[in-house]
């Protein structure tokens, strides 16, 4: 579902991802760890085909970033880590705006908005201008337009901040489920214990290079993912 | 602290002279030398526009010993214009900026937090009363001579009324502050005050001849009712002649005021500016779920910032409602106009400028200018969705197109009636006027694009002081200018065809900007962090 072949993105003199590669699949959750200014923002920006990088290839479903963005982008969503809305749409214009753009049949927009915005408990507020929303509702409505048009691949930068506790559970649960139905999910995490939990697969990276990837067993070994990743990053 | 801060909001407002945002470094110091430069110039070309009000005030009153009602006048001129230039964005500077509640939850005074911003709000007030004032001083001095009093005291003046405009502009900003934290709406609030404001502003200027006039008229009644009425402003004209006793009382009658308005804001500081009685609750319906086509959801996102952002609303879009009412105006006194018009070399050159000046209010607001630097920290969304860049681009300029050819298309058509254009020139003049839109149009989402501002912590610095909402506005008014100085120039031709040549050169003008805009325009923004 998602290929990356030696990425490499310089900012200025600094390699902010070093010929970084990952493969993954269909029906996967990929957790990506790595310390404050590693380098997941980056690859996760790159991989959503916002930031242009230096050199290597992104593929989305055997499509490249580079040559069919636009092809790529249809099947993918993203969700920043801190997610600036328009402040001047109520909630259910930019739902509407998404699902144009996403050009989401109207029938099937209503049955995901319906099903989304009463499991993340945000339906009532809907008609209300973003400006009024909390960090915790903008996220949820960040995730609800992610979902909106049934992506394949979801690519989310710390996706449980801000969410309360019922909330982060419904988006595991919903995770769960994509990657069950044939899709996968590249989300970065700085809690370590969900990335246990929730991910078929890891990769960290430190310095802008992978420092280890595979499946949570291969990672970890025996240990738990926590002391492995302070090992690593030492 | 004091320093950190306000070197903070000069950063702020000034950073584009000397930040490149490219790069993110410090431009080269003959780069911030020539932006200085400009923005002096733009300055002086303002003063010069202003400048015939001070020429016709002080050649009918100075000489005959008026001096004294000339600097009330030119005082109040400038106070005025001080305040209204500035009241708004001291408005959002202290109240609405987006970084209030993290430097509030910093060991930081707040009266440290709100004297900083009072700082930049008084050299936003001295640079705008200074276009009125300078020029006022320069024509005083050709009528009195040279000397120091004559240049001192007016000078000092100056210096002294920015603290009584500052004084003025904070007590109107901390009242719609107090009134907008009770309001539900504070858009609708604000916009409501705003546009009354700037009715008043547009009433006076729209009179300011039959007020010359009558100032010129009647010099003793109207100097009498300043001392007995508006005492502040004959100790102003009065001390700027040099009387020391009422240019001491000006002094004081500012510090009085000022810290009293400083005391009241200080004392509401936090409240107001933390103040959120949240937006009306409008709650969900299902009938809101729509579906509609990629390109007007691009339009409507458009059109939802600019009536959704007051500050964007009411500078952006003020063009649109100037336009119609001058027509109005026009339509109202077209037999006046109409003999004006008739005292011209040629009566051919009537359309031209009815078509500049038509296009001239339609360039006062321009909506592309900013449209690129609004979307600020949310361009992840546009970026991150399967949309063409140049769909997003064309969206910007079609939201521009619609209301700013509708605003003009509605003046034009009173106007063609008001002076009895025939209706093929009416006709060629309607297109003239959509090509001239277009062009400044694509013009301003050009410059945004080449120069933009995505870190602002407050809308009032794209929309308002960011270089190419400045630069755009003069390039709209120096295109404007061109079917009047074509009719000039060929005077005799008939107006049909200098307006189609003005059409003509609108098109080979756009053609590049286009594919500007196709190719590295669509480039740029793909590429914007």
């Amino acid at each position: 579902m998602l290929r990356i072949e030696h990425l490499t993105k310089i900012y200025g003199d600094k390699k902010a991802v070093d010929d970084l590669s990952l493969h993954i699949r269909p029906g996967e959750i990929y957790g990506f760890i790595g310390h404050n200014g590693a380098g997941k923002t980056t690859t996760l920006k790159s991989c959503a085909g916002i930031l242009r990088f230096d050199s290597g290839e992104i593929f989305i479903d055997g499509k490249s970033i580079k040559e069919q963005p636009l092809e790529c982008k249809k099947i993918i969503s993203y969700i920043p880590d801190n997610p600036d809305l328009y402040n001047y749409m109520s909630g259910i214009k930019f739902l509407n705006f998404v699902g144009d753009i996403f050009e989401v049949p109207q029938e099937d927009r209503r049955e995901k908005i319906d099903r989304y915005a009463e499991m993340f408990e945000i339906k009532g507020d809907l008609g209300d201008s973003i400006q009024s929303y909390s960090h915790g509702m903008k996220q949820k409505l960040a995730v609800i337009s992610a979902l909106i048009h049934s992506p394949k691949l979801i690519i989310m930068d710390e996706p449980f901040v801000g969410l309360d506790p019922k909330s982060a559970f419904s988006l595991k649960g919903v995770m769960r489920e994509i990657c069950d139905g044939g899709g996968a999910i590249f989300f970065s995490t700085h809690v370590l214990e969900v990335a246990e939990k929730l991910c078929d697969k890891i990769a960290i990276i430190k310095n802008g290079r992978l420092i280890r990837q595979g499946t949570m067993e291969e990672v970890r070994g025996d240990s738990s993912l926590e002391s492995v990743f302070l090992e690593l990053e030492g | 602290m004091f320093r950190i801060l306000f070197k903070k909001q000069m950063t702020e407002l000034f950073k584009s002279y000397f930040i490149n945002r490219k790069t993110g470094k410090l431009r080269p110091n003959n780069q911030i030398a020539l932006f200085i430069l400009m923005f002096i110039g733009i300055l002086a070309m303002l003063s010069v526009s202003f400048s015939g009000l001070s020429k016709t005030l002080a050649l009918n009153l100075v000489p005959d010993g008026y001096s004294t009602l000339y600097f009330e006048l030119l005082g109040a001129v400038s106070i005025g214009f001080g305040v209204f230039g500035s009241v708004f964005s001291s408005y959002e500077m202290l109240y609405n900026a987006k970084d209030n509640d993290f430097l509030l939850s910093m060991p930081i005074k707040p009266s440290t937090l709100l004297g900083s911003r009072l700082m930049s709000s008084f050299l936003l007030s001295i640079i705008y009363e200074a276009v009125i004032y300078v020029p006022a001083v320069i024509e005083y001095c050709r009528y009195s001579g040279v000397n120091a009093a004559n240049i001192v005291f007016p000078g000092l003046n100056l210096f002294i009324s920015a603290f009584a405009v500052l004084a003025l502009t904070c007590l109107f900003g901390w009242f719609m502050a107090a009134a907008a934290s009770r309001m539900r709406n504070k858009n609708t609030f604000t916009i409501l005050a705003s546009l009354l404001a700037v009715g008043i502003y547009y009433f006076i200027m729209f009179r300011v001849n039959d007020l010359i006039n009558n100032v010129i008229a009647n010099p003793d009644i109207i100097e009498t009712k300043i001392r007995r009425f508006a005492v502040p402003l004959w100790l102003f004209g009065s001390g700027s002649q040099g009387n020391l006793l009422h240019f001491f009382l000006f002094i004081l009658l500012t510090a009085v005021i000022l810290i009293i308005t400083v005391s009241l804001m200080s004392v509401s500081f936090i409240r107001l500016a933390t103040a959120n009685k949240g937006l009306k609750k409008k709650g969900f319906r299902s009938d809101s779920i729509r579906s509609g086509s990629k390109k007007s959801a691009l339009l409507r996102k458009e059109a939802g910032r600019f009536f959704g952002t007051p500050i964007l609303f009411l500078n952006a879009g003020i063009g649109l409602l100037i336009g119609p009412a001058v027509s109005v105006i026009a339509l109202v006194k077209s037999s006046a106009l109409t003999a004006a018009l008739s005292s011209l070399p040629s009566k051919e050159i009537a359309a031209g400028l009815i078509l500049s000046a038509v296009c001239f209010i339609s360039s006062i607001g321009e909506i592309t200018a900013s449209s690129v630097s609004l979307e600020g920290k949310s361009l992840w969304i546009i970026q991150s969705l399967p949309v063409k860049t140049e769909d997003v681009l064309r969206s910007k300029i079609k939201l521009d197109f619609i209301l700013s050819f509708v605003s003009s298309g509605i003046s034009l058509l009173i106007m063609s009636a008001a002076f009895r254009i025939n209706p093929v020139t009416a006709v060629l003049m309607l297109v003239a006027a959509a090509l001239n839109i277009l062009l400044v149009s694509c013009i301003g989402l050009m410059i945004n694009l080449m120069k933009p501002d995505l870190s602002w912590t407050n809308e009032m610095i794209p929309v308002k002081q960011d270089p190419p909402v400045i630069y755009s506005m003069l390039a709209g008014m120096a295109l404007s200018a061109l079917p009047a100085g074509i009719s000039a120039a060929l005077m005799m031709i008939p107006s049909y065809i200098a307006v189609s040549v003005s059409a003509a050169v609108y098109i080979c003008a756009l053609i590049p900007v286009i594919k500007w805009l196709k190719n590295k325009g669509t480039e740029l923004f793909s590429t914007l962090q």
